[in-house]
């Protein structure tokens, strides 16, 4: 019974952690379009959610590797998955505040690993999986996708280069529309599967499957769902800042960071690298900037956002680690996981109740 | 140790698939753009022939585009 009662939390905290990679990855999928006036702001966020939704059941293949060769199955309980997710969902909060796009991926891993370090000890974390399924994948992907755009918009330039610049930035508005949709389908297919996996290793954990299952069919809708409201609620504060103060991007750029995001995010998710789709974007957006002019990078900006990106493993790995550490305060049953989740639900109720008190401060209209 | 902790060759495989679909996509949508502005151009200067090989030019670069787009997701669904 008390097994149960912690998946259950497990699992709507898993939930929770979707809708909030959804919220906080928006900016990942709609910035460059909205940013170019390729779509109006609350039509791309509707458009991006009902994709990131399609994309979710295309396949399970992250879902699989989410966190197989980096930390212990054995020394994986429900408990440490919840841990893992508190850790996630505290640190996607805390650099949504900031305005900071970081990775959610990198979050979900880092908790995990936090919260599984504190319960079983280093011997349960694999470092070679970390190095070579996290670390390595976080440097080569927003660098291909770095270097993928800057050609892309070199060769685009070249091309288009003596005609006239309306039609031009019309027709690459168009294909931002595409690119766009595209980015989101890979988004979806990425993101959406970290969560079934997590909800798949706690129901594995728990004895509700077995060994090596692939997620239900119940977890692939509720995980597809939770990150398509997630995306549609619309993360304004990262959008402004992926969107806006990386560079001023003109919409032949937008296209190209989107279409190099896509095909880095589209042929990871084909190898099972449960990449950053942060990363992925911040890196295109980059490259589409430098290779115009390398001082169009408000590199200021881009070095805030690589901060986050190393603290990001780290941070969500403490707090997981101490929210372990809290729920074990209560004994090994149900009441810690309900403790921190009553704690969780008035922390977002405060949240939530001051921000409607002061009114949003960044929204869809106030963009610009 | 780095040798036998990464995948290098599904690395290489997973780096060369994302710069050629990433750049092939954004070079032909710009041949397409390329394309169909040169043709709308020429027929409004009455230059039918060379505006009808500007339009077949975009509309063929816009079939590499959905091909590319089309093989991706295709190869996200199937296994490796």
């Amino acid at each position: 019974m008390s097994n149960d009662i912690v998946l259950v939390i497990v699992v709507a905290t898993a939930l929770l952690f979707d809708f909030t990679n959804g919220f906080h990855d928006t900016a990942n999928v709609v910035a460059t379009s909205i940013s170019t006036r390729a779509m109006p702001p609350r039509l791309a966020v509707l458009f991006a959610a009902l994709l990131n939704f399609a994309g979710a059941f295309i396949s399970i293949k992250v879902a699989a590797t989410v966190a197989k060769g980096i930390v212990d199955a054995g020394a994986v309980t429900p408990t440490v998955v919840f841990a893992g997710l508190v850790g996630a969902i505290a640190w996607n909060l805390i650099t949504w505040w900031y305005g900071l796009p970081s990775s959610s991926s990198h979050a979900l891993i880092g908790g995990m690993i936090g919260a599984t370090l504190a319960a079983a000890g280093a011997s349960a974390v694999s470092a070679d999986g970390v190095f070579g399924k996290v670390v390595i994948p976080a440097l080569v992907a927003p660098t291909v996708a770095f270097l993928t755009a800057a050609v892309s918009i070199l060769l685009a330039y070249r091309i288009i280069g003596r005609l006239r610049p309306g039609p031009v930035s019309n027709g690459f508005r168009i294909g931002q529309v595409a690119s766009g949709g595209l980015l989101a389908l890979a988004h979806g297919t990425n993101d959406a599967q970290k969560t079934m996996g997590v909800i798949t290793l706690a129901l594995i954990a728990n004895g509700n499957l077995p060994e090596g299952a692939n997620p239900p069919t119940w977890v692939i809708v509720s995980a597809a769902a939770a990150i398509a409201l997630g995306t549609y609620s619309g993360g304004w504060r990262i959008i402004r800042t992926m969107g806006m103060r990386i560079i001023k991007m003109d919409p032949a750029q937008g296209f190209a960071a989107q279409g190099a995001g896509a095909a880095v995010i589209l042929a990871s998710s084909h190898f099972g690298y449960p990449l950053s789709t942060t990363h992925v974007i911040s890196g295109g957006v980059m490259g589409a900037g430098a290779a115009k002019r390398v001082s169009a990078v408000r590199w200021g900006v881009a070095g805030n956002m690589v901060t986050a990106w190393i603290l990001t493993l780290p941070a969500a790995g403490g707090i997981g680690a101490a929210v372990y550490g809290i729920t074990r305060l209560f004994g090994t049953g149900a009441t810690g996981p309900i403790v921190v989740a009553i704690l969780i639900l008035v922390g977002l109720t405060v949240i939530f109740v001051r921000r409607v008190q002061r009114g949003s401060p960044i929204t869809a209209e106030a963009r610009t | 140790m780095i040798a036998t902790v990464v995948e290098w060759k599904t690395l290489g495989e997973s780096v060369l698939y994302s710069l050629v679909g990433g750049i092939g996509v954004t070079t032909a949508f710009s041949i397409a753009i390329a394309g169909a502005t040169r043709s709308y151009e020429l027929a409004r200067d009455g230059r039918r022939s060379h505006a009808t090989a500007y339009g077949v030019l975009a509309g063929v670069a816009v079939l590499v585009c959905l091909a590319a787009i089309s093989v991706g997701i295709y190869y996200t669904t199937k296994k490796t």
